[in-house]
């Protein structure tokens, strides 16, 4: 019987039981799937932080970077100031690896890589020798070899004339340096034997030592205690040594991390082994193949540690290794070119590491994925001159940056969901129980008990939401995957960074797909969910019926005090005056309302604007600088780059300042002209006669320091990553000059580095004469000579590394019109150049392809126009890290912290852009809603008015003018409060505002009418 | 002669359930000078009988006639606001209005407005008995006998010979009951008002000079 009324109850009120059924059916619907949504991009989250691995690789930007196994002395001074502890200690970092690496020695590997160090040192026994006068070298027969990578017994080879002196019919005993001139025999010459704990022991190893005796059928005796025979033995060690790098987890490390090496065959190091320091080694194919091992074999690794600095100064044959032991292989590498020759073992206290550093690989820190941009601002901000910190992240944040902004928004979603889906279902009880609580009260009258009572309200109430929910939960199950498609797509609308050319992207990126699939069950617990609220909410209602009502004369509504008959003229107004002043707390609730409306679309205006305002300020505040890379986006010197292409990248109207360098190697020639005009006459440098004689000067002009024809030393690769430069000018002279037109006379004025000054005796204005490798047929020599420049000195510098460069204004090795124009070839926008006249003809661009810079670095001239600059570099052909194009030169814009800002601005945006329109959309359906609440309220009032002969239109008026009193009061006050707090108002806020309260006088407007043509004898009818 | 007609007046209505006939074929008529009663269980017609007359919506069929002219023919509102003033069980007072704004309202909607009607609301409310100072108080500070007086004075307001009275003493005590339909009656004889009285209170019929009793929608007249 109670289930039979029960449902007589839901079919007898078949509006409101079909309304609820929808409403709870469609929030339903919309909370499963905001609810799957949240946990499909959580669960996706959760992914790539498994799949994608964050490090920080922090290097030191020395003179030789990115030499992997160079000891650069700035470095080991400049890591004093370094922190690795604050590094280590960061919030984000989950494990600092500083590098530890030295040489090792496995017997029975031997090297023939490029990478060989001192690659030409031999030590080999000569005889047979004779005196080429006419080429000044010796010709020997090489009889036995020590050491060389590519001398062979029985053959013939050409000693330098100054390698020493010779007897004939000796044997001797050489260490010297070979070398190919293009010739069928091999060259060889005499650089001493250096190396680092040999000089620290006072050894001094001879070039050559004479081993003749005729006390052996081969008319010489290599003595066992010959320092070349100890020379050899260590070139041995050395040149076939392999690089041990200590690590504490193999897979973090960069050229695992970026893909360059993998593991072939066997495993990685197990967390068990890195924890004991286990003797566990990976090598590379090469190196296996080599020794013909396997996984499970075990090979000797003996360590050669030294208090000298310089990977390979850590072995001298007397001194011997430090370390030997066994070591399991585990695991194999590919093999590649430079680290063909690298092992990996797991960090250990008992296993001894260089003290000095190799390579510029300060070390790496594993960070949190998703705190990479936070880390790398704090610890980028505590970095001293020359560090450099580069995040790699596998494409983690191109991934993950657009779901996280989907997952935030889908729990704001999901949150307004639920609140929604509470208010409907408190309604739901409201309206199905305590709307009906007269039946209760019959029913306990009747004896029916509380029992049956819950039973008949909960029987019905719960039919309906459990079908809705139900019928909800399963909907959104089959939608699930159509929204999760849409979000995929969102995820692509969300991409908040243009990671292309960046140096924020010198990782390589991985792809995971966003494909989540989801149980049935999560939509029916969420179903369920509802259920149960809907159940509660009606079980609560129900009790609130339970207790006795005792009888009690109801108070009537309406003022308690007395007050002063308004003296006002009757009408429309009259009445909407009187009860907007008398309405008590409901007439407190619309202005109440209105001032919140106005505050919150203050604060909703102002938050957009503040973050506009961030992103202006970003833009209009940074500066993003680009450079012509290699392919690991490394090296910016030392390139080769088409002028051509510099050219269009100048003239393309992006960039606003461009420098460029084409370095040769130089041959100092000495002081042609002292500072007073005294002319010294020095000689040019004349091409030898001799061929071999020529190749040899060639080969001595190439391997000097370089001649540096620059127009902004600043960008140079030597101080590019240098916070100073320590320079010093003539009078009248700064370091402007580099910037000088071609055909301008200062255009022969050089920088040159104080040591060199100081070597030389080379004073200010002196003019010092320096040849390239350019040999021509000179008219005023009448001979041919080596191309040579007489450069005024007007300036020093204190250099940074070892090599003596000379820097010189770019137009002198290059006509500076073809890209700049006449003017200066300083900084100034692409349109300035333009204004002098520059026309890329024909001509120019046969000449621009001809020649070659070999670094460029520019300025961005808009940075909000850095996509568009992006989408010319790609529409161009340029080529990005990991990512090759048409034109095989690669740029590296330094955007990544300009990228993190604005990503994080953006992402605030976007967040906005979202949410605000849901929440004008709120503001606005809530102004309605309480406009129509606050009109039906008063239905017999306004019948009341009807049935007093009142006109519609009185009445219509009479209610919607005090609402739109009330509100535009609200309205008024909240501008004064914020007016005083916040000042003026912006126009966006004005707007906001002014759809509030169109959408409340409409919502009045609708309301009253309504109220208007409802049946007024119904209503007044109507004995309560 | 008759200021109140009806002729066959049918009138129904779709409620939540179903469509109720809640009269049916009325037919009969009001003089002023006279009290009538229309008597009846609930749910029998009495108070959409009394809407009909009051203007608060058109009959079916048939016609009501004030003064000889067809209610559909008029401006339901003007009737309203100017020939046929009621009153209610639950008085139907402006909650937010003090009793002379209360008094004065269908006053102002006909043009009078300012002292001319606050002098007219005084002059009232004393033919109600009720003190002047109740005037400046608002009806929740009122007891509901007190409430009805008010209700009364504001019908009188539009200066109509028609009174329509439906369940006026239902909310009311004993003794305000048999004031307020004292005033009625006093009303209608001494002062030449057409009262109609919808009620279940069959204590006031030995008062009243016509009894109509209602019975599912259809009217018989029971005492002349």
């Amino acid at each position: 019987m109670v289930f039979r009324n029960s449902m007589r109850s839901i079919f007898r009120s078949m509006g409101k039981t079909a309304l609820f059924t929808l409403l709870i059916f469609a929030l339903t619907l919309a909370l499963s799937l905001g609810v799957s949504v949240w946990t499909s991009v959580a669960q996706f989250l959760d992914e790539c932080n498994e799949y994608f691995t964050t490090i920080g690789l922090i290097e030191y930007m020395g003179t030789d970077y990115p030499g992997d196994t160079r000891y650069d002395p700035a470095m080991d001074q400049a890591l004093e100031t370094l922190d690795a502890a604050a590094i280590a200690s960061d919030e984000a970092a989950l494990l600092w690896q500083e590098t530890t690496r030295s040489m090792g020695y496995i017997d029975g590997f031997w090297r023939t890589d490029n990478f060989v160090p001192g690659r030409g040192n031999s030590v080999f026994v000569v005889g047979n020798i004779s005196y080429n006068e006419r080429h000044d070298q010796y010709n020997a027969f090489v009889i036995e070899v020590l050491y060389s990578l590519q001398i062979r017994p029985n053959t013939i080879i050409l000693i330098d004339g100054d390698f020493g002196a010779f007897e004939k019919d000796h044997y001797y005993l050489v260490f010297g340096e070979v070398y190919d001139v293009g010739s069928p025999l091999l060259n060889l010459r005499g650089p001493a034997f250096d190396h680092a704990i040999a000089t620290s022991l006072g050894i001094e190893v001879p070039r050559i030592q004479d081993i003749s005796s005729s006390e052996t059928d081969q008319n010489y005796l290599i003595p066992g205690d010959s320092l070349l025979v100890k020379a050899a033995d260590t070139l041995q060690v050395t040149n076939n040594s392999v690089l041990v790098s200590e690590t504490e987890d193999l897979m973090s490390g960069l050229p695992f991390h970026q893909e360059e090496l993998w593991i072939t065959s066997g495993r990685a190091f197990t967390p068990d082994e890195y924890a004991r320091g286990d003797q566990v080694i990976v090598v590379s194919e090469l190196i296996a193949s080599r020794l013909g091992i396997g996984i499970g074999d075990k090979i000797a690794l003996s360590i050669a540690v030294a208090d000298q600095p310089g990977v390979y100064s850590s072995y001298w044959v007397e001194s011997g290794f430090s370390y030997q032991s066994a070591f399991e292989v585990v695991g194999i590498t590919n093999t590649i070119a430079d680290k063909s020759w690298y092992v990996y073992v797991p960090k250990s206290a008992d296993m001894p590491s260089s003290p000095f550093p190799v390579g510029y690989t300060v070390g790496h820190v594993i960070v949190r994925n998703d705190e990479a941009a936070a880390f790398n601002a704090r610890i980028e901000s505590m970095l001293q001159d020359r560090f450099r910190l580069t995040i790699y992240d596998q494409g983690y944040s191109d991934v993950a940056i657009p779901f996280k902004t989907i997952l935030r928004v889908s729990k704001i979603v999901t949150g307004v969901c639920v609140l929604v889906e509470l208010a409907v279902i408190i309604l739901f009880g409201f309206l199905f129980v305590y709307r009906q609580r007269e039946t209760s009260e019959t029913m306990l009258f009747l004896g029916a008990g509380r029992l049956r009572v819950t039973g008949h309200f909960l029987f019905g109430a719960g039919l309906i939401s459990l079908i809705a929910s139900s019928a909800g939960a399963v909907a959104g199950y089959f939608l699930h995957d159509g929204i999760i498609a849409l979000v995929a797509g969102a995820a692509e609308r969300f991409t908040l960074i243009d990671s292309r050319y960046s140096n924020g992207n010198l990782s390589i990126s991985r792809t995971l797909e966003f494909a989540p699939h989801l149980e049935i069950e999560l939509f029916l617990y969420v179903g369920a969910a509802i259920f149960a609220m809907a159940l509660l909410a009606c079980m609560t209602f129900v009790i609130t019926t339970f207790p006795s009502r005792r009888l009690s004369q109801r108070n009537p509504k309406g003022p308690k005090k007395g007050r002063k008959t308004s003296l006002l003229r009757g009408g429309s107004l009259k009445y909407a005056v009187l009860s907007t002043f008398r309405g008590g707390t409901r007439t407190l609730v619309v202005p109440v309302l209105a001032m919140v409306v106005v505050i919150f679309f203050g604060q909703l205006a102002s938050t957009v604007l503040r973050y506009q305002e961030q992103l202006e300020t970003i833009y209009d505040n940074t500066t993003i600088t680009g450079s012509y890379t290699d392919i690991k986006g490394k090296q910016i010197g030392g390139l080769v780059l088409s002028a051509y292409d510099i050219a269009n990248l100048y003239h393309s109207g992006q960039v606003s300042t461009l420098t460029a360098s084409i370095s040769k190697p130089y041959y100092y020639l000495g002081t042609s002209i002292l500072a007073d005009g005294t002319d010294l006459n020095i000689p040019p440098l004349y091409v030898p006669a001799s061929g071999f004689a020529a190749e040899s000067l060639e080969g001595e002009i190439m391997r000097g320091p370089d001649l540096t024809a620059i127009n902004d030393i600043r960008t140079s690769p030597e101080f590019l990553f240098a916070d100073t430069i320590l320079m010093d000018f003539m009078e009248g002279y700064d370091e402007s000059f580099l910037t000088v037109p071609s055909g301008d006379p200062r255009v022969f004025s050089c920088l040159v580095p104080s040591s060199l000054m100081e070597e030389q005796n080379i004073h200010f204005g002196d003019t010092i004469r320096a040849a390239i490798n350019d040999p021509y047929k000179s008219q005023e020599y009448v001979d041919k000579i080596h191309r040579h420049y007489d450069l005024k000195v007007i300036g020093s510098y204190e250099k940074q590394g070892a090599t003596d460069t000379i820097y010189v204004p770019l137009s002198l090795f290059f006509d500076t019109s073809l890209i700049w124009g006449a003017g200066q070839v300083s900084a100034g926008a692409p349109v300035e150049t333009i204004s002098t006249g520059y026309t890329l003809n024909e001509a120019h661009k046969e000449e621009l392809l001809s020649t070659t810079f070999n670094s460029t670095h520019f300025t961005l001239a808009d940075t909000r126009s850095l996509s568009v600059f992006k989408d010319y570099l790609s529409t161009y052909g340029y080529s990005q890290v990991h990512n090759i194009g048409s034109v095989r030169a690669f740029l590296v814009l330094d955007d990544a912290s300009f990228n993190n800002a604005v990503a994080s601005v953006k992402q605030q945006i976007n967040y906005i852009n979202t949410l605000y329109p849901f929440l004008y959309l709120l503001v606005g359906i809530i102004a309605i809603v309480t406009s129509y609440l606050l009109v039906v309220s008063r239905k017999m009032e306004l019948a009341v008015m009807r049935g007093l002969g009142t006109t519609r239109i009185r009445t219509f008026l009479s209610f919607f003018l005090e609402q739109s009193l009330l509100c535009l009061l609200g309205t008024i006050i909240g501008f004064l409060v914020w007016f005083l707090v916040w000042g003026p108002p912006m126009r966006l806020h004005l707007a906001l505002t002014a759809g509030f309260i169109v959408c409340y006088f409409l919502g009045s407007a609708v309301s009253v009418r309504i109220m208007n043509h409802a049946n007024v004898l119904t209503i007044l009818t109507d004995k309560d | 002669m008759a200021i109140l007609e009806m002729r066959d007046v049918c009138y129904s209505y779709k409620s939540k359930y179903q469509q109720i006939e809640a009269v049916k074929h009325v037919n009969c008529s009001f003089e002023q000078g006279k009290v009538y009663a229309v008597v009846g269980k609930s749910g029998s017609g009495k108070s959409t009988l009394l809407s009909l007359l009051a203007g608060l919506d058109l009959p079916v069929s048939g016609d009501v006639l004030f003064e000889g002219i067809s209610t559909g023919a008029m401006d339901l509102s003007k009737y309203r606001r100017e020939c046929a003033p009621m009153i209610y069980q639950s008085f139907r007072l402006f909650p937010l209005l003090t009793v002379s704004e209360n008094i004065t309202y269908p006053m102002e909607l006909r043009g009078f407005t300012g002292k001319k009607a606050r002098d007219r609301a005084r002059e009232l409310i004393g033919r109600v008995a009720l003190p002047e100072s109740t005037l400046d108080r608002f009806p929740s500070m009122l007891s509901g006998g007190e409430q009805q007086r008010v209700a009364i004075a504001r019908a009188l307001s539009m200066d109509s010979k028609l009174l329509l009275a439906d369940e006026p003493t239902g909310n009311l005590d004993e003794e305000n009951s048999i004031n307020i339909v004292d005033i009625l009656v006093r009303l209608a004889h001494a002062n030449d008002y057409c009262v109609v009285i919808a009620t279940h209170d069959l204590s006031i019929l030995p008062k009243v000079d016509v009894v109509f009793r209602m019975n599912s929608g259809v009217l018989f007249q029971e005492k002349f």
